[in-house]
């Protein structure tokens, strides 16, 4: 059956009709047409559907679009553009830390989610944090690098 | 469209309504975690969803007559840096080996119990602890230790007209000790093949009170009571010694690709949950 609910999106108050069994991934890329957020694994295990919800990252492909109603959800369009990125944006691309671009997306949100509680990470906590995210090309190692180089700029050393 | 109607009720009462009147025709959805995945594979197909993760009365974590309570919508990410936690340091590495951060954000402790899949962390580290869970309907209220919960693969005690209201934790003494340790390939989103909690008193330099859980050796999270008896009175060093050498006999010799690597590794695991295990985090 569909249901009719209110959130945000990317800062804008939206009011959709859904089927309440719909998927959160299903409904940002197909009924707003974000395609930023991927669907790789489907199951929750690889982190490219991640998004914010209320600032905290969730894996959006195991998340039905009913339980996001009257919270704020960002994608990854909603954090910066080609023309004033997201400091962990620039960062990735100063660092070489994109190569197929496919996991860049839930990384950088779910960086973004540590970053926002943990200013200062460690490169141990940085691994943690991000030890649910999989990427198949870069080896992770320059994408840690850019979190270092972000909380440097943005942190107290 | 699909049939599938969504509920999100705010209230205790309102939620054991409605699992009164949709009963068996309602899925219950917590963190999702386990759940949503399924519903995408296709394998269950609710007519009715109870979205209960907004409960009020469910989120809390508080002491209870001489015990923790953690509210059956309470998160790992809530619970594991809770004050009223510290006090069992095992249960903080159990979660902390659950998922990835994203999963812990919404997955909760109570959901890992219902589940009641065949390798869950957060579960058997209640059980070596000793916890119990509090059962609740529009009839009332039931308490089942975690050691009459779980009857089979996905099954347990629970009737599909009831959640789980709170589990509940004996507290932990200063010479009260847990610890966890599993063996699985990767550091995030993976099930692990061994998973071992361990819990204890420490008199005058003796084991007591010993508790040894085991996850993925049987169909549900057991309790390897024989060797708890073996250790019981020895001291930690002995103890670590001796579980190396014993297979525990509770834990089955299943025929998979990992039944070598089980009757191998089994006793170092908890040989290491022992090493592990701490007083206070």
């Amino acid at each position: 059956m569909a249901k009719e609910i209110s959130f945000t999106i990317n800062g804008k108050q939206v009011s959709i009709s859904v089927d309440e069994k719909s998927l959160l991934v299903d409904t940002i890329r197909n009924d707003f047409g974000l395609t930023g957020t991927k669907k790789a694994c489907g199951t929750g295990d690889c982190g490219a559907c991640t998004v914010l919800v209320d600032g905290k990252p969730i894996r959006s492909c195991i998340t039905l679009t009913c339980m996001v109603e009257g919270k704020d959800v960002v994608t990854i369009e909603g954090i910066g553009t080609e023309e004033m990125p997201d400091p962990i944006q620039e960062a990735f691309i100063n660092e070489g830390a994109v190569q197929c671009g496919y996991c860049t997306p839930g990384m950088i949100l779910t960086i973004k989610a540590m970053l926002s509680e943990n200013p200062n990470p460690t490169r141990e906590e940085i691994k943690n944090e991000l030890a649910g995210n999989i990427c198949r090309c870069t080896g992770y190692q320059k994408i840690y690098n850019a979190v270092e180089a972000v909380a440097g700029k943005t942190g107290s050393k | 469209m699909s049939d599938t109607t969504f509920y999100k009720p705010n209230q205790l009462d309102e939620l054991l309504s409605l699992l009164e009147k949709y009963n068996e025709q309602a899925v219950m959805v917590n963190g999702g975690t386990d759940i949503v995945s399924k519903m995408t594979e296709k394998r269950i197909s609710p007519e009715v969803i109870v979205y209960m993760q907004e409960v009020n009365e469910l989120t809390t974590v508080q002491v209870s007559n001489n015990m923790i309570s953690i509210g059956g919508a309470v998160t790992y990410k809530s619970v594991v840096k809770h004050e009223l936690i510290k006090q069992y340091p095992g249960l903080i590495t159990a979660i902390e080996c659950v998922g990835s951060p994203p999963i812990r954000v919404v997955a909760t402790p109570a959901g890992n119990l219902a589940t009641a899949a065949p390798a869950p962390d957060c579960a058997v580290m209640l059980l070596a602890l000793d916890a119990k869970v509090r059962i609740v309907s529009i009839a009332g209220e039931r308490d089942v230790p975690l050691k009459n919960f779980f009857i089979n693969t996905g099954e347990t005690v629970l009737k599909s007209n009831e959640v789980i209201k709170e589990i509940l934790i004996p507290e932990s003494g200063e010479s009260s000790y847990s610890g966890y340790a599993r063996l699985a390939r990767k550091k995030g989103q993976d099930i692990a093949k061994i998973l071992v909690g361990v819990a204890y008193d420490l008199t005058e330099g003796k084991l007591t009170n010993v508790k040894i859980a085991l996850g993925a050796l049987s169909n549900t999270p057991i309790r390897a009571n024989s060797l708890e008896q073996e250790v019981e009175g020895k001291t930690l060093p002995e103890a670590i010694s001796l579980v190396k050498k014993i297979y525990p006999e509770e834990a089955t010799r299943r025929l998979s690709r990992y039944k070598l690597l089980k009757e191998r590794a089994t006793p170092y695991i908890i040989a290491r949950a022992f090493t592990n295990s701490k007083s206070v985090n």
